[in-house]
This record gives C-alpha cells, sequence and structure tokens, in this order.
C-alpha cells in the first residue's frame, strides 16, 4: 500500500547477487503485492507469473554456478502496454491492438533483461500514450493508491502506480509531453525523462517520434540512475539514438551540489498553480540554497507557449504514426458488409479500434498538416519550437538546472478534466522538455492535504541535452536533504 | 545561437491567419482524411471539441516568428549508416502471426483494384 514502497532495486541486486536472498523469493513478494493491490488498483493490463518465475530461477541456477548476474540480478521491474515483448500482449491501451503480439523485444527491455532484471508484466496506460491521466484506457482505469477517487496522472499511470503500491521496485514508462514525470509526481515517485537520444526508441509504440522518449520510474533517484545507467546508448535499430556513452551517473550522485547554480525561472511561480504547488516549490527553492547552491533567477516566456506547440507537434506525428494502424496486417479488422469497399472497412476498423481520445488527436493532427493549414499551423509551431529550444539554451548558460512545479495542480478526480483543452492545459510544466530534447525529473517534493487524503506534488528538475548526470545528481541532493529530519 | 533581436518578441495579434470557427463539413473533410468514421452524433461534438483546441493552438499566431528558422526535430543528427551486412530477419510465423486474416503465406485482403476495390 501507500507508504510501503518496495525495497530499493539496488538493494534487492544486492541481496541476490550474494545470495543473501533469492531471486525467485523477491519475484514472489512483486506478484503477492500484485495479487492483493491490483484488483484496487488497476495498475497491470497483464501479469508474467510462470515466466517471472523462471526467469528468476534462472538467474539464482546461475548465481550458483558463480556467474555475475549483472547490475540488475533479479529486480522485478514492470513495463508500460506500449513497449514490445516477443512474449504476452503489447495493447498499448487500445482494442484495436487486444490480442497483438509482438515478434521482437524492446532494446530497452532486452537491455534490462540482460542485466539480470526480470520483467513482471505489462502495465495499464492511456491509449497510445495519450492522455494525462490513464482515464483512456481500454480496460479502465488505474487508480492513485494515494486516494483511488483520483487519478494516477498519464500516460504512464500503471507504471507510476505499481512503484508508488510497492508492486515493483521500479518500472518503465515512456514520455512524449509528460508521461512519466507527470505520474510519478502525482503518485509519489521518481520518474525521469531521459534526453532525446539517450535511450533507444525500438520497440516503444511511435506517438510523437520526434519527442517520444523511454525512462525509468523508481521510488528513489539512485534505482532510476541504474536503470539509465542499464538501457542508454546507441542502438542500430533507432537511428536517432545518440552514439555518445553516457557517463557513470551512479558514482556522481552523492556529490554535494554546492558548487552549482540551480536557476528559478519566474513563469513557473503563478497564480494558476495550486497554492500548495507554489508553496512546495517555495519549499525546494529554500532546500537548495540550504545545500549551498546558487540561486539564480531566469526567464522562460515561451513557457506559455509550450502547450499550443506542443499539441499541434505532437498530434501531427501521431496522425502520421498511427496510419499504419489499417487492420491489414496486424490489429483488428471490422467485417466487411455487403457494398463496402477498401476505404470502408479502414474507416471502419479504425474507429472500432480507437478511443475518443485517439481519434481527436489523429484528427487534430491531420488538419495542422492539411492542405491550407500546414503553413499556419505546423510550420509555424517548428518555428516556436526553435525558439523555445533557443530559450532553455540561454537559460542553461546560467544555470546548471532548472527547478519548478511537474504539474500545476495535484491528482484529480475522475472525469474532473474530461473537455479535452483543460487536460491538455495542466501539461504546461513538462511538454517543452520534450520539444527541446532536454532531460527532465520528477522528483517527490511535498504533499496537500485534501479531505483527510495526502495527495502528492513532484518537483521538476531539467538540465541541457545530455547532462543527465548532473541533473540526477541534484535530484539525489534534493531527495536527501527532503527525506533528512 | 541567435542573436537577441531574433529572439521571441511578443507582437499583436496577428489576423492574417485563418480563425477557428470549426464546421461539421471541416469535421467530415478531416475525418475523411483521417481514414475514421464519425457517426453523426459525434460530429458536433468533435467539431466543438477540435474547435476549441484549435482557437487555443492558434495562439501562436501572436509570437513574431519573422525569419526564425523551423526546427523538426530536437538534435542534429543526420543521416546514420549502418555497415552492409545482411541479418536475419523475421520468419514467415513472425510476421504472420498477428494477421487478421492470412492465405497461404500472404495477408489476406479485400480486392483493391477494379469493381469493389477501394
Amino acid at each position: 500500500m501507500v507508504g510501503l514502497q518496495s525495497e530499493s532495486a539496488i538493494n534487492i541486486a544486492d541481496a541476490v547477487r550474494h545470495r543473501r536472498r533469492s531471486a525467485v523469493e523477491g519475484v514472489k513478494n512483486s506478484l503477492r503485492a500484485i495479487e492483493e493491490e491490483n484488483t484496487s488498483l488497476n495498475a497491470f493490463r497483464e501479469v508474467y507469473a510462470e515466466e517471472s518465475l523462471a526467469a528468476a530461477s534462472s538467474i539464482d541456477h546461475g548465481i550458483s554456478q558463480g556467474h555475475d548476474a549483472g547490475p540488475l540480478a533479479g529486480v522485478p521491474v514492470a513495463i508500460k502496454d506500449n513497449i514490445v515483448t516477443d512474449w504476452g500482449r503489447t495493447t498499448c491501451g487500445s482494442l484495436f491492438l487486444e490480442n497483438y503480439r509482438s515478434p521482437f523485444t524492446a532494446t530497452a527491455v532486452q537491455r534490462l533483461i540482460d542485466a539480470g532484471a526480470i520483467i513482471i508484466g505489462k502495465t495499464n496506460c492511456d491509449e497510445f500514450a495519450m492522455g494525462s491521466s490513464t482515464e483512456h484506457c481500454a480496460w479502465g482505469p488505474a487508480r492513485n493508491p494515494w486516494d483511488p477517487t483520483r487519478v494516477p496522472g498519464g500516460s504512464s499511470g500503471g507504471s507510476a502506480v505499481a512503484v508508488a503500491a510497492g508492486m515493483t521496485p521500479v518500472a518503465l514508462g515512456s514520455d512524449t509531453g509528460g508521461s512519466i514525470r507527470q505520474p510519478a509526481g502525482m503518485c509519489g515517485v521518481v520518474g525521469l525523462k531521459p534526453s532525446y537520444g539517450r535511450v533507444s526508441r525500438h520497440g516503444l509504440v511511435a506517438f510523437g517520434s520526434s519527442l517520444d522518449q523511454i525512462g525509468p520510474m523508481a521510488g528513489t533517484v539512485t534505482d532510476a540512475a541504474l536503470l539509465l545507467q542499464v538501457m542508454a546508448g546507441h542502438d542500430r535499430f533507432d537511428s536517432t539514438s545518440i552514439s555518445e556513452s553516457l557517463p557513470d551517473c551512479l558514482s556522481q550522485l552523492e556529490s554535494p551540489i554546492d558548487d552549482l547554480r540551480i536557476g528559478v525561472p519566474r513563469e513557473y511561480l503563478t497564480d494558476a498553480n495550486d497554492p500548495d504547488v507554489n508553496q512546495v516549490f517555495r519549499q525546494a527553492i529554500d532546500t537548495f540554497r540550504e545545500l549551498g547552491a546558487t540561486i539564480v533567477d531566469v526567464d522562460l516566456p515561451m513557457t506559455d507557449s509550450g502547450v499550443a506547440t506542443y499539441y499541434i507537434l505532437a498530434t501531427a506525428e501521431a496522425s502520421s504514426n498511427l496510419a499504419r494502424f489499417d487492420g491489414m496486417r496486424y490489429g483488428a479488422r471490422s467485417s466487411l458488409a455487403n457494398g463496402d469497399d477498401l476505404s470502408d472497412l479502414y474507416d471502419q476498423s479504425r474507429s472500432a479500434g480507437f478511443g475518443a481520445e485517439v481519434r481527436r488527436r489523429i484528427m487534430l493532427g491531420t488538419f495542422v498538416l492539411s492542405a491550407g493549414y500546414y503553413d499556419a499551423y505546423y510550420k509555424k509551431a517548428l518555428q516556436v519550437r526553435r525558439l523555445i529550444k533557443q530559450e532553455f539554451d540561454d537559460a542553461f548558460s546560467k544555470c546548471h538546472a532548472l527547478i519548478g512545479p511537474v504539474s500545476p495542480i495535484p491528482a484529480f478526480e475522475f472525469g474532473a478534466k474530461a473537455d479535452p483543452l483543460s487536460m491538455y492545459l495542466a501539461d504546461i510544466y513538462t511538454v517543452n522538455t520534450n520539444i527541446a530534447g532536454i532531460c527532465g525529473i520528477s522528483v517527490p517534493a511535498g504533499f496537500k492535504t485534501v479531505g483527510g487524503k495526502k495527495l502528492p506534488m513532484g518537483l521538476q528538475l531539467q538540465a541541457q541535452a545530455m547532462d543527465e548526470p548532473t541533473l540526477l545528481r541534484v535530484a539525489r541532493m534534493f531527495e536527501k536533504a527532503r527525506n533528512s529530519p | 545561437m541567435f542573436a537577441i533581436s531574433q529572439r521571441v518578441r511578443y507582437a499583436a495579434v496577428v489576423s492574417e491567419q485563418p480563425q477557428h470557427s470549426l464546421t461539421v463539413d471541416h469535421v467530415r473533410h478531416v475525418a475523411k482524411l483521417s481514414r475514421l468514421a464519425i457517426s453523426e452524433t459525434e460530429l458536433d461534438l468533435f467539431r466543438r471539441q477540435l474547435g476549441a483546441v484549435l482557437e487555443y493552438v492558434a495562439k501562436i499566431n501572436e509570437l513574431q516568428l519573422d525569419g526564425i528558422e523551423p526546427l523538426a526535430h530536437p538534435i542534429g543528427i543526420t543521416n546514420q549508416m549502418d555497415d552492409d551486412v545482411s541479418q536475419r530477419g523475421l520468419t514467415e510465423e513472425q510476421v504472420l502471426r498477428n494477421a487478421p486474416a492470412v492465405k497461404d503465406q500472404y495477408f489476406s485482403v479485400p480486392k483493391v483494384l477494379g469493381e469493389g476495390g477501394g
């Protein structure tokens, strides 16, 4: 349950590697927690009990033979249901892919497995990762363990819930405009969106190809760093994965940050935020002062243009990416009625398979790319994208990391953001990270108490592209300061 | 990095852009381009929802963007070439395992050309 997060991945791996505990025992603990919690929270779409136990047993056997089982030996991992494995199903939360069985495994997942991790199951998400609440799933929403009448955030809501409720120590999410960081913030866990190109996207079902990244969700910054270290690096199956390797993040994590400058964007502290969000943000600024960091004011006037830019770029890319779902080679195909032609079949299969939010976004993206509107919407959004990137470049010439809220609001009640635009507007602090391709992380920062329930709120930190070592170090020092009395 | 003069300046609303009052016919047209069948009852809901989003995103027209080069991708990666070495691909079973309809070792699809074709 809440507050009962699993033991950290780094401790589990250490215990398994040194034979203080078996991998099988760890997997059984995880399966038991899922058994107890999942009925009410709906975090998992599919659980691989047999496969997990077999994999754990094989790791235990290897260790008994003296083999190095890897830095994630026996660590149970949950993965978002839009990341493929060559066993089980990958549905993306969509009826269209209800029975889809991938012929291959995502590179990021394979690297975890090669490092000794055990894939426990796939987690609930908004359909094709389109949403900020995990309400837009064909099989019902995931629930926030802190208050099950509220959303866990999204779209990687199931992965956030799995970690927050102690079902697995770590999980994978994907982040196109905040889908790792926002649910992490709302569920009180750590969520990292790596720099664009840091982790291979091979096997992540594409939503916005120039924005998407796979990243870790974890109980601690150290665990998130450990997973990133294992997954990062060039992959020949993703030509946008960068060739430079990730420096050792873990060894720098505990270094003091009194030599660093922390930027506070004026635009992030506004009356539009929930008052408790601002309160937590102010406390975080004080924490960094106490840590000896230099606080500098920065200006990010493009903050307010991010949501508009994002919902043009992301939907344009989505409309193109989702064109592959035609019901011919895979996915659900409607039956052909008398007199229907191939076009009718495409239209009907897609409409029966896609939920309302996915259809809205495909149509929005198609519209902004269509003749007569391309220049007014898509091309302009690309120009704004350059300005957003320049603005971050300028900011990072003055500071090492930026801090601010993850979301202007804590977790909301189911149905509270049924109007699509109102849901989109709450993405204000996370979308620009993806637009600029920089890295960002959400770290638990405080609570708001509503109706006797504690609702977690996160602090977002952002650093320049490829500077995960600094990002993680700053996040770790904040986490450490907050945890010490 | 661009000079300061090229950084963003907020300007009065530029009115040369299409103003969005989305019609039901717009939605029908976009649905057709999107290969989606939209029911009559959904048409008006989508018209209102999409219209509201389009009206909101049009706010980027308030920015002064003259002379700003579009940026399609956040990192400056150019073509990456693999060594030209043959690799094993997927097996026939793997390729066909998700197909809604299969005939022999082929995907089976409705007639594409001629009468009844799309």
